[in-house]
């Protein structure tokens, strides 16, 4: 019997010996770190990678289905809700924005009455305004009465003219049946019959100064304030000269627009009281010169003409 | 016409792929195939179908590759899994010729007898490494129930790989 024979008839035997032998041999030595060990691992991550990639996608595609079908409704709601929020924060927002507003022209108020020590100020609300009518949440109960003057932070803004218990009705300078004393800052000048009132049409809002001498200088852009006689203190602000028309017979007239647009007016401040300073009396308050108003000419500036000298007598410059 | 040559390539190639699979199955897709915390060996399976159609030789490299594969996957030391079904792979071999192999009872009882010997085979061994981890309890807890879970899959398993290799036999002309 040749040796190749018996190697054929005991192959199997032979491979399990050797197979056997090499398995305990790198048993017992111990093979991590071997570069057999490194390169049977690389081989098996490079074989599994296809296959860990495949189970991924076999994987992630149905659950990624069934998550776009089952969360549909989820997403749905989830949307919803989001949309509701928004609206409830746009709601808040706004709310806050008006608070924030409020606050404000609040602030703006108590600055004024705080800087303003000879005015007795009773704050209103505005209820509502019409045709240059407004009605305050002020009454005679609060001590309120008809000819009262009204103003806000920036300036005249009418006359009470009918009062109830708890409400009162104020004639803004846009309406006619509110006439104000009125005076030129600049040269104290007044009108014939010493008033300004509205001109008539609620459109234009503006109001006039008529029966001015002819040889009286006004100018474009001079500040327009109230006169002592007025039934508000003097000085307070009204509005800006606007235009001047006339000159040809004995009166000319000037256009002036006010400092306060009712219209858009959401507290104001009743005079219960007032008591007039002699600087006001007597003189421009340097506070009203520096009235921050912006100019009314359409396209151009405030008058930047020099002021002229007051030429009057004491005794006309003084009077009441 | 397919030179026998081409057809013993395609075959081995075909046994390879099979093997590689099984094994990338169970060592990274073991719990596709879990059930009450048990996984099936199918290399194992693997190894009783090629030992009862192709004989021990064949057994012992695919227990071979197999083993070396899941030795590299799950980190243990060279040869621990491959000297279990190489050794398996031969018995099982040997054992085939003397059993009527064809029934399914047979085979999945065959799969039964080398799973729980593998498992046992693979214990002592790691026992023998490191016997803080003990041998019975692993014994009772894991190698039997792996043992009869491949056993409930054999049928399965031949079945697939069956479709496989007689397909290509009948190609072939029955030449491997």
């Amino acid at each position: 019997m040749n040796a190749g024979r018996i190697l054929s008839e005991h192959r199997p035997l032979l491979v399990l010996v050797l197979l056997s032998a090499l398995s305990l041999f790198s048993l017992v030595t111990g093979t991590e770190g071997s570069v057999v060990h490194r390169g049977l691992s690389r081989v098996v991550h490079i074989a599994a990678y296809p296959f860990l990639k495949l189970r991924h996608v076999a994987v992630s595609i149905p659950r990624n289905a069934y998550h776009f079908v089952a969360d549909y409704n989820a997403v749905f709601q989830e949307t919803k809700s989001l949309q509701h929020d928004l609206v409830d924060m746009k709601i808040k927002e706004a709310a806050l924005r008006a608070l924030s507003l409020e606050n404000a022209r609040l602030r703006r108020i108590l600055g004024f009455v705080s800087e303003n020590p000879r005015f007795t100020l009773q704050p209103a609300t505005v209820l509502e305004s019409y045709r240059g009518m407004l009605r305050i949440d002020l009454g005679g109960r609060h001590g309120v009465s008809p000819s009262m003057g009204v103003i806000s932070c920036d300036g005249v803004v009418g006359i009470v003219t009918e009062v109830a218990d708890f409400t009162a009705t104020v004639a803004t300078l846009h309406h006619t049946d509110c006439r104000v004393g009125a005076m030129v800052l600049r040269n104290r000048l007044r009108a014939y019959d010493g008033v300004i009132h509205a001109s008539g049409g609620d459109f234009s809002h503006l109001c006039a100064l008529e029966y001015i001498d002819t040889k009286e200088e006004v100018r474009v852009g001079d500040v327009i304030v109230t006169s002592p006689e007025s039934q508000f203190p003097a000085g307070l602000l009204i509005g800006r000269v606007s235009a001047v028309r006339g000159g040809v017979g004995l009166w000319k007239s000037a256009e002036v627009e006010p400092a306060v647009d009712p219209y858009r007016l959401d507290e104001v401040m009743v005079i219960i009281r007032a008591v007039d300073a002699p600087a006001f009396v007597a003189g421009p308050p340097e506070a009203l010169q520096r009235a921050p108003m912006k100019p009314t000419v359409p396209g151009g500036a405030a008058s930047q003409a020099p002021d002229m000298p007051d030429m009057r007598s004491l005794q006309e410059r003084y009077a009441p | 016409m397919i030179h026998p040559r081409q057809v013993l390539a395609r075959n081995y190639l075909a046994w390879f792929a099979c093997v590689v699979l099984a094994a990338l199955i169970q060592t990274n897709w073991p719990e596709a195939l879990r059930l009450q915390e048990v996984s099936p060996d199918i290399v194992i399976v693997l190894i009783v179908y090629f030992a009862i159609a192709y004989g021990e030789e064949r057994a012992m490299f695919t227990g071979v590759v197999g083993g070396l594969y899941q030795d590299v996957a799950v980190n243990t030391t060279l040869g621990h899994h491959v000297l279990c079904y190489v050794v398996i792979g031969y018995i099982i071999g040997r054992l085939a010729t003397r059993l009527i192999s064809e029934h399914a009872a047979v085979k999945a009882g065959l799969v039964l007898l080398a799973g729980f010997c593998q498992g046992v085979a693979y214990i002592t061994i790691q026992y023998a490494m490191q016997p803080q981890r003990g041998m019975l309890y692993p014994i009772l807890n894991t190698a039997a129930p792996i043992a009869f879970y491949s056993a409930i899959i054999t049928p399965f398993v031949f079945a697939a790989v069956d479709r496989i290799f007689h397909k290509r036999t009948i190609i072939s002309d029955g030449i491997v």
